[in-house]
């Protein structure tokens, strides 16, 4: 009986010791449950993510060559090339901006790409001063594409006024030109990184907190939630605030197109979603569709009127309502805000889907929560 | 064969189980604080957040600042003291206030196994487990080899507690029939070696929901019936070494492993007395002597008992006050906590608030995270009373809104539980900071639109 409870005393510790729960093997499992999340993540990377900023960096460097040519020879017509050019980019930027994943998050890449409103007083300050860092945190807000909308369309009230600020002060064709090249080159660090990074990237199937498919599923929320809800419609129709911020609207200077960014944002979200390869050309909605969340949610939890299929109807009400807006976001607000209202309502439905029922039912880990359960 | 009480409470029993389980239970809570402490869960948990969540009639139990280290440290003193059984009875009081105040301090962390630990220090305070193998003895230069029987039942009593309630909460038909949550959890871990796969398979889930419930009610009388002891404590370890893998939960597989060894014979803790013994003399040799008393005779024995009655009497019925709810306790929790209802629910949600001057009926939607750490936004967006207690709280940081009226706090809250797809958790017409913080039913929790059977 002694030798026994030695044995069994012994046994128990050991098997204790075995299962301290760091034993979550991070490769191979991609057929665990049956759904294929390496081919997964393999879709999002191949098809959509390296891509979609591959053809982003085109468009940058569209916008570098117009900007360069609009400080060459200042004109009406080169600064319009040049603000078309802006716009094009600017909608190529919100199928990336997403993916804060990588080197991206490390960079804080989105921060130093779209942060608004923009400071034009400290712009003003760095272009008297000639003196700044664009990649010192300090300029968050005076750099990326806000910046550049500011110094295309809102250093002057008329293109003639801003025609001749140009004309007159070299120090402001340093700063649009350090603005770009800025741009350019962090862009350039996250696309050289993807071409290593997507071996890892695709390899992290697991599911832990620092897993891809838990990264990529907290990033697309927090996105979803913070970059496109609050950050385009929440904030400047005044959810958070006593009343309306227009000033805050994305391009603010340019004015008319804060509604085209929007619905390239929740294409761009829609797209990844249902695992959409990525196109270049950004109005065409036919298109070769792998796997994404719509699939691994019609996997865990099928159904006619499954929850993937009440976030595509949600999404198809969201773009309805986001339709509906005026191209100017401003005078949507000032004219009627209640229509911004009802679009927020409809795309606060989406980030309920999404952080309720998708959550739960992709049983991600989330990242946050640090504690014990029970 | 009549069960006579004036009898029962004559009846003695070797100290040694309880000596051993008072070792080990003080050894667990010193590894559990150490571990609380080098995680850095005391400034995350305590200090940082500006705001903490109360439990009803304990707002008054706060987080102390920096003191709050102190406090930890003279609780893992006394799990120190507790463990080698010195000034024991001292040490028991001590260690049973501090690690209570620390469970009050905020509602977001309760734990079943932190008020198991709370309930079972209370439980301890008025037992002998200081009779032998403790440094009291050598003080006293006396060791007691008997101690009464119910001292020691009173343990196992506790335990069983935990073990059928939660066996009968688990008595539901999302738990038995759809498998719920352990199908979400199981699938999840899609990773794990060898089990991830097995964790795909429909009928894993069933069989895991249906022998996790019949374990939970067996164990106890498998633990107390000497033919099947060991093959019980197999199972113990067995079942507990998997949640250990599968879930968070930090040190309770362990506390409930050590926590049956009291079930065993008082053969079987001599050992390992006589094992530890063996292991200190290798160390520093010592030679003590003193007296070997018989039996340790329980002074104020009479009002022990009582509390110790009113104790169980109250652990019997309190896990059942949900029934003075309407509605189903899954979903709205009131009565919920305090009930050895372990892991059976999964919830996520999503509650966001707005403040409304009602004169110009402006609003303003909070950012959560502008006053909660996101673990506590986690805990409180499906939690009625938290939720409750946080509106109030923003109604009182948003008065100057109001421009000298009283501000509305109006919540829009979306629950998914089990699997079910996410409803409106609270009426969103509902002002909830003109709503009083009691236990009475809260009307303005919305139903869930689905029935769960069972208990």
């Amino acid at each position: 009986m002694l030798i026994r409870n030695y044995y069994f005393f012994a046994f128990f510790l050991i098997l204790l010791v075995s299962c301290e729960p760091d034993n979550h093997d991070d490769h191979d499992h991609d057929n665990g449950d049956g759904f294929d999340r390496t081919a997964m993540l393999i879709n999002w990377a191949d098809n959509i993510i390296i891509p979609a900023y591959d053809d982003f960096y085109v468009s940058l460097n569209s916008l570098n060559e117009a900007i360069n040519s609009f400080i060459s020879e200042p004109s009406i017509n080169s600064l319009d090339q040049a603000s078309e050019a802006w716009l094009n980019s600017y909608k190529y930027w919100q199928h990336v901006e997403m993916f804060d994943i990588g080197l991206a998050e490390v960079i804080n890449y989105k921060g130093k790409m779209n942060i608004y409103p923009t400071d034009s007083e400290l712009i003003d300050q760095n272009i008297t001063n000639g003196n700044y860092d664009l990649n010192n945190n300090n300029n968050f807000d005076s750099r990326g594409f806000p910046a550049i909308d500011y110094m295309l369309h809102g250093l002057a009230e008329n293109p003639d006024d801003i025609l001749n600020i140009y004309n007159t002060s070299a120090s402001h064709s340093t700063y649009l030109s350090d603005l770009v090249s800025n741009m350019l080159s962090n862009t350039n660090l996250i696309i050289e990184d993807w071409s290593s990074y997507r071996d890892e990237f695709v390899n992290l199937s697991s599911n832990t907190a620092t897993s891809s498919v838990n990264k990529m599923t907290n990033d697309f929320i927090y996105y979803f939630e913070k970059g496109l809800r609050a950050n385009k419609i929440g904030i400047p129709a005044g959810i958070f605030s006593s009343e309306p911020l227009p000033h805050t609207v994305e391009a603010y200077y340019k004015k008319d197109v804060s509604k085209n960014l929007a619905i390239q944002a929740l294409k761009a979200s829609k797209n990844f979603f249902i695992g959409k390869h990525f196109n270049y050309d950004l109005e065409i909605t036919s298109g070769i569709v792998g796997l994404s969340f719509e699939d691994y949610l019609n996997y865990l939890a099928p159904g006619n009127d499954n929850i993937s299929s009440v976030i595509n109807t949600q999404f198809e009400n969201a773009e309805n309502k986001l339709n509906q807006l005026d191209n100017n976001f401003v005078s949507q607000i000032e004219l009627n805000n209640t229509e911004m209202l009802l679009t927020y309502d409809a795309i606060q439905l989406l980030v309920v889907y999404f952080k309720v029922d998708m959550l739960q039912t992709l049983g991600v880990s989330v990242d946050y929560v640090d504690a014990d359960g029970d | 064969m009549i069960f006579n009480p004036n009898i029962y409470i004559q009846k003695n029993t070797s100290s040694s189980p309880l000596s051993v389980f008072r070792f080990f239970f003080g050894f667990l809570m010193c590894v559990s604080i150490i571990r609380f402490w080098s995680k850095g869960w005391i400034k995350k948990l305590y200090i940082d957040p500006t705001f903490h969540f109360s439990y009803y009639g304990f707002e008054w139990v706060k987080p102390l600042g920096d003191t709050t280290y102190l406090l930890f440290f003279i609780c893992f003193i006394s799990a120190f003291f507790i463990c080698i059984g010195l000034k024991y009875r001292f040490s028991i009081i001590l260690f049973f206030l501090t690690f209570t105040y620390i469970e009050l301090m905020d509602k977001t962390t309760y734990l079943n196994h932190y008020y198991f630990v709370s309930v079972l220090s209370f439980l301890m305070i008025f037992l002998p487990a200081n009779a032998s193998f403790s440094i009291d003895n050598i003080i006293n230069k006396k060791s007691y080899q008997k101690i009464p029987k119910w001292t020691i039942d009173s343990v196992k009593l506790l335990i069983s507690i935990v073990y059928i309630y939660a066996a009968i909460a688990k008595m539901n038909s999302d738990w038995l029939f759809n498998a719920m949550p352990l199908k979400i959890w199981l699938t999840s871990n899609y990773d794990l070696i060898f089990l991830g796969d097995l964790f795909q398979k429909k009928w894993v889930h069933y069989f895991m929901s249906w022998s996790g419930m019949i374990y939970d009610f067996c164990i106890p009388f498998l633990l107390l019936n000497s033919r099947t002891r060991f093959f019980a404590f197999l199972l113990v370890v067995l079942f507990h070494a998997l949640t250990k893998i599968l879930f968070p939960i930090g040190m309770f597989p362990y506390i409930m492993i050590l926590s049956s060894l009291i079930f065993f014979s008082s053969n079987f803790h001599d050992k390992i007395i006589i094992f530890f013994k063996k292991v200190i003399s290798l160390i520093k040799p010592i030679s003590i002597e003193f007296k070997k008393v018989e039996f340790f005779r329980v002074t104020q024995q009479k009002p022990i008992l009582y509390i110790v009655s009113v104790f169980f009497v109250f652990q019997f019925l309190f896990p059942f006050r949900y029934m003075l709810y309407p509605g189903e306790l899954f979903w709205n929790e009131q009565g919920y906590r305090f009930s050895w209802r372990v892991m059976l629910v999964e919830k996520t949600a999503e509650t966001t608030f707005r403040i409304v001057n009602p004169s110009n009926k402006k609003s303003i939607t909070i950012l959560n995270s502008d006053f909660l750490t996101e673990f506590q936004e986690k805990q409180m967006s499906f939690q009625p009373d938290m939720i409750l207690e946080y509106a109030h709280y923003l109604g009182d940081q948003y008065l100057w809104f109001g421009e000298g009226e009283k501000v509305q706090v109006f919540t829009d809250s979306f629950v998914a539980l089990n699997g079910r797809k996410s409803q409106r958790f609270i009426n969103n017409s509902v002002d909830l900071f003109s709503e009083k913080k009691s236990l009475r039913n809260k009307k303005w929790i919305l139903p869930l639109k689905d029935e769960i059977k069972g208990f």
